[in-house]
């Protein structure tokens, strides 16, 4: 009697449940046309937005920003003015879009594609994710699935929420791949994309669901993209000197960035191959020798030096790796050392935030190492 | 992208939770006359007048971990004027290997402050800070001792701006991390002085 | 602090209301209780009124809906002018000004006091109700946003300003059906606070809130109306807080150095 009562209960509850059938958009001009439902995930997203932005999470960088526009209208034109894409200060290789056409790169997988075709496909992806009304659709199917839980437990509900997005994800990069071609991007470079992915969730230890864990694994992604490459002639438009001219200079700030945040992993995956140190500009190296320095493995110490002297080699006038360098030969007891490279940085960066930390170490250096 | 509870919030309604059960009763203090001092086995501070002393958080540190959190074990003071969300000092000797706990890194016999500072800022971000600011990174003497003092500033989602003022140091008995955390707006600025009475009566004890 | 911490605790106190406490649920600031002449508010604004209303599903996911919150805070703030312009229902005298087009620093500065008064009503609500609640803060109230408004007094006229906030819950129709065969499943609430602040200093001159479980609907004119009414219904009541208050001067000896609650109970840990 109890499970009838359930089960009838379920019907009555679930009965009224959203539905999942909904229209994607075919332009800018559907937002108009949105359900009441779909109106009210938008203003939801629109809150997301005032968030990030209040909370200062956004990487202001106008230039950088209207590159990326700019990929974002060649591939989606008909949603010009819709699809907004910003940059968010996180070094963590990931890119969201929000229902109401809110697109998110983060600095750390800006800094890690090698070229335009690679950051055309995650445009082109997460822009098919708001053409679709994934985040619409993806709603729906949690609401269904919380009052799924009522009756059926928890753990139905939670794998139906997960299995849903991988289909949501799936149709994305299908959608994505056929922007791709259509203005003329090498989608083999799309692949590389995913191999980027896969390479930091080892190096971080990651399982392998690397996003959130409703993604597909990484490795079934890159079959998806070379299954669709096989009916597809070679060639197209790779974008590499474009790209490393406009994010150049922001990789310095990701490697910082991951820094600041012991993220030391990424930064050693990130410069650990020489051919894609080579892309960066010449003071990486110093963020590299910080790097084995934080990592502290037998031998880092070694390699912290050598990448030191890397870096002065290939950027004499950067004045951190002096410091850096003072600091070394402090702990080394080599004062005489470190007090002249203390004052070649203080020559190189006079106003310095840290140039009071610099002069208190160079005191102690021609002292001795005593007050 | 929210930003995580801070560990303070987390702990407060934890705690406060049980006492609705009537399973913990968390005392406070009223630094009720002026010169009053607190003390346990690391050090001593006087207290600023009319602030409540929260004795509950005297030996613990909680620090949320992804599988299951951790209390660490340390000397603690941790007061209020008006409530923890409005000023929030706390003073805390931390076992040179959990010095840094987000982080899960220790305070090494031959770090400099500036590294003590660097690594501070990476375990704030680590412990949801991902976004803060710093405004301010200098050397400083804590009772006597070489350290730093770090200024930063963090916001919510609707642009309430919260400012951290910390100044640490390590030492052979552990590390020490003096802090004051207040709103940007108005709280931060009145309350300083209250901070920085205490810090520079803060010694150490052995 | 969230919306959903500041909503936690009022419910606390209610269910901590079994002590029967004479003192009043609002709380009134400790110079408005030493001048109520002087410190009385006179002229007042309405900052924006901040009232969420969500629709929960029966398996508890809680979305807000625009159009009804839009709806509710309009209504909100309809019912406050009615009853402070109506003259009858006046009993608080105060003078309820227009808010004019102000220059761009000054609604952004309202911006920044609302998101911090957020945070002080949360304080306030964590500190000041319920069981353990702090003597020395009841006795003398002296909650404050500071005083980075007086612009805004300057310009307006108002010596004072109305900030009202709240949440609406209202539940599905599978949520309704569900709540009345399981227990794990609850209705709607509704909850508003309304703090009357000093413009010139940022002082909380007086606070309240106002609960309601299952039975009001913000969306409702008649309902916002009720709760408002509800809501303001004491003011000021500054002897009947003074008098409730009296006895959490003496409570404060619980809490000095050797006092019931000072003393160490050793340490929590988990």
């Amino acid at each position: 009697m109890k499970n009838l009562i359930a089960a009838l209960l379920g019907v009555a509850v679930l009965g009224g449940c959203a539905t999942t059938d909904v229209e994607p958009m075919k332009s800018g001009g559907d937002v108009r046309g949105l359900t009441e439902a779909e109106q009210r995930v938008w203003a939801e997203a629109d809150k997301s937005d005032a968030a990030m932005q209040n909370a200062g999470m956004t990487y202001e960088n106008a230039a950088v920003t209207k590159y990326l526009q700019e990929v974002m209208d060649r591939l989606h034109p008909e949603f010009r003015g819709t699809i907004k894409v910003r940059v968010a200060k996180d070094p963590q290789l990931n890119a969201f879009a929000l229902p109401n056409g809110s697109i998110y790169f983060n600095l750390g997988l800006l800094a890690r594609l090698d070229n335009e075709a690679e950051l055309a496909t995650v445009l082109a992806h997460e822009g098919a994710h708001f053409i679709l009304k994934h985040g619409f659709r993806q709603r729906n199917n949690v609401k269904n699935s919380a009052a799924a839980s009522l009756f059926v437990g928890d753990t139905l509900a939670m794998s139906s929420i997960s299995g849903y997005s991988r289909d949501l994800e799936r149709e994305a990069d299908l959608v994505g791949y056929r922007r791709l071609t259509k203005v003329g991007y090498d989608t083999r470079e799309s692949v590389k994309v995913f191999r980027h992915l896969a390479r930091e969730a080892e190096a971080l230890g990651d399982k392998g669901d690397f996003f959130y864990s409703s993604h597909p694994k990484l490795e079934e992604r890159i079959e998806v993209y070379e299954d669709l490459n096989k009916s597809k002639k070679p060639g197209g438009s790779v974008g590499k000197q474009e790209y490393v001219r406009q994010i150049g200079p922001l990789r310095l700030a990701c490697l910082e960035s991951d820094l600041s945040m012991d993220r030391y992993k990424s930064v050693m995956l990130a410069l650990g191959d020489k051919a894609r140190l080579a892309d960066y500009p010449p003071q990486a190296r110093f963020y590299l020798a910080e790097a084995y320095l934080r990592r502290g493995d037998k031998g880092d110490e070694q390699h912290a030096f050598d990448a030191y002297h890397a870096a002065l080699k290939a950027a004499p006038g950067f004045a951190p790796t002096y410091r850096a360098l003072g600091i070394h030969h402090m702990k080394k007891k080599d004062y005489s050392r470190a007090e002249a490279y203390f004052a070649r940085y203080l020559q190189l960066a006079p106003n310095a935030p840290d140039r009071d930390y610099v002069k208190n170490y160079r005191t102690l250096a021609k002292h001795g190492g005593s007050k | 992208m929210m930003q995580r509870p801070g560990i303070r919030s987390t702990a407060v309604a934890a705690l406060l939770a049980l006492t609705l059960a009537g399973c913990v009763a968390p005392p406070w203090q009223l630094t009720d006359k002026g010169g009053y001092t607190a003390e346990n086995a690391a050090f001593k501070v006087s207290l600023p007048t009319g602030w409540m002393w929260a004795k509950y958080l005297n030996a613990g540190y909680y620090v949320p971990r992804a599988e299951r959190g951790q209390w660490l074990a340390v000397d603690r003071v941790t007061l209020t004027r008006d409530g923890f969300g409005l000023e929030d000092i706390d003073l805390v000797r931390f076992d040179l290997k959990d010095a840094f706990p987000h982080l899960q890194k220790p305070f090494a016999g031959n770090m400099l402050p500036s590294e003590a500072a660097d690594l501070l800022i990476a375990d704030l971000k680590k412990a949801g800070l991902e976004s803060l600011t710093v405004l301010g990174n200098e050397p400083a003497t804590i009772a006597g001792k070489p350290g730093f003092k770090l200024h930063v500033a963090y916001k919510n989602g609707r642009g309430l701006s919260t400012e951290r003022l910390m100044y640490g140091f390590g030492h052979k008995s552990g590390f020490y991390v003096l802090s004051y955390e207040a709103p940007g707006l108005y709280y931060f600025p009145t309350y300083k002085n209250a901070f920085l009475g205490v810090l520079n009566s803060f010694r150490l004890k052995g | 602090m969230t919306i959903r911490h500041v909503l936690w605790y009022p419910f606390l106190a209610i269910f901590l209301a079994g002590c029967a406490q004479p003192l009043p649920q609002y709380r009134v600031h400790h110079s408005f209780i030493e001048s109520p002449q002087t410190r009385a508010p006179r002229k007042v604004l309405v900052l924006p009124v901040d009232v969420v209303i969500k629709e929960v599903t029966a398996g508890g996911v809680a979305e807000e809906v625009p159009d009804w919150s839009r709806k509710g805070s309009a209504n909100v703030l309809a019912a406050l002018t009615k009853q402070l312009r109506s003259g009858g229902t006046n009993r608080a005298k105060l003078q309820l000004l227009d808010t004019p087009k102000l220059p761009e620093a000054d609604t952004k500065a309202i911006q920044q006091h609302l998101a911090l008064y957020r945070r002080v009503a949360a304080t306030v609500f964590s500190v000041t109700y319920g069981e353990r609640a702090w003597p020395q803060k009841i006795y003398r109230f002296d909650y404050t946003l500071g005083n980075g408004l007086k612009s805004v007094a300057g310009r307006t006229g108002a010596d004072s300003a109305i900030l009202l906030m709240g949440e609406d819950s209202v539940s599905t129709a599978g949520r309704k059906l569900a709540a009345l065969f399981l227990d794990s499943v609850s209705y709607g609430h509704s909850y508003l606070t309304a703090a009357i602040v000093n413009l010139n200093t940022g002082d909380i001159l007086w606070f309240n809130y106002a609960y309601q479980y299952k039975s009001a609907d913000l969306r409702e004119p008649d309902d916002a109306a009720k709760l408002v009414a509800q809501l303001f219904e004491e003011y000021p009541g500054v002897e009947q807080y003074k008098a409730g208050s009296e006895r959490y001067k003496d409570l404060i000896e619980r809490y000095k150095a050797d006092g019931e609650e000072s003393r160490d109970p050793g340490v929590a840990r988990k």
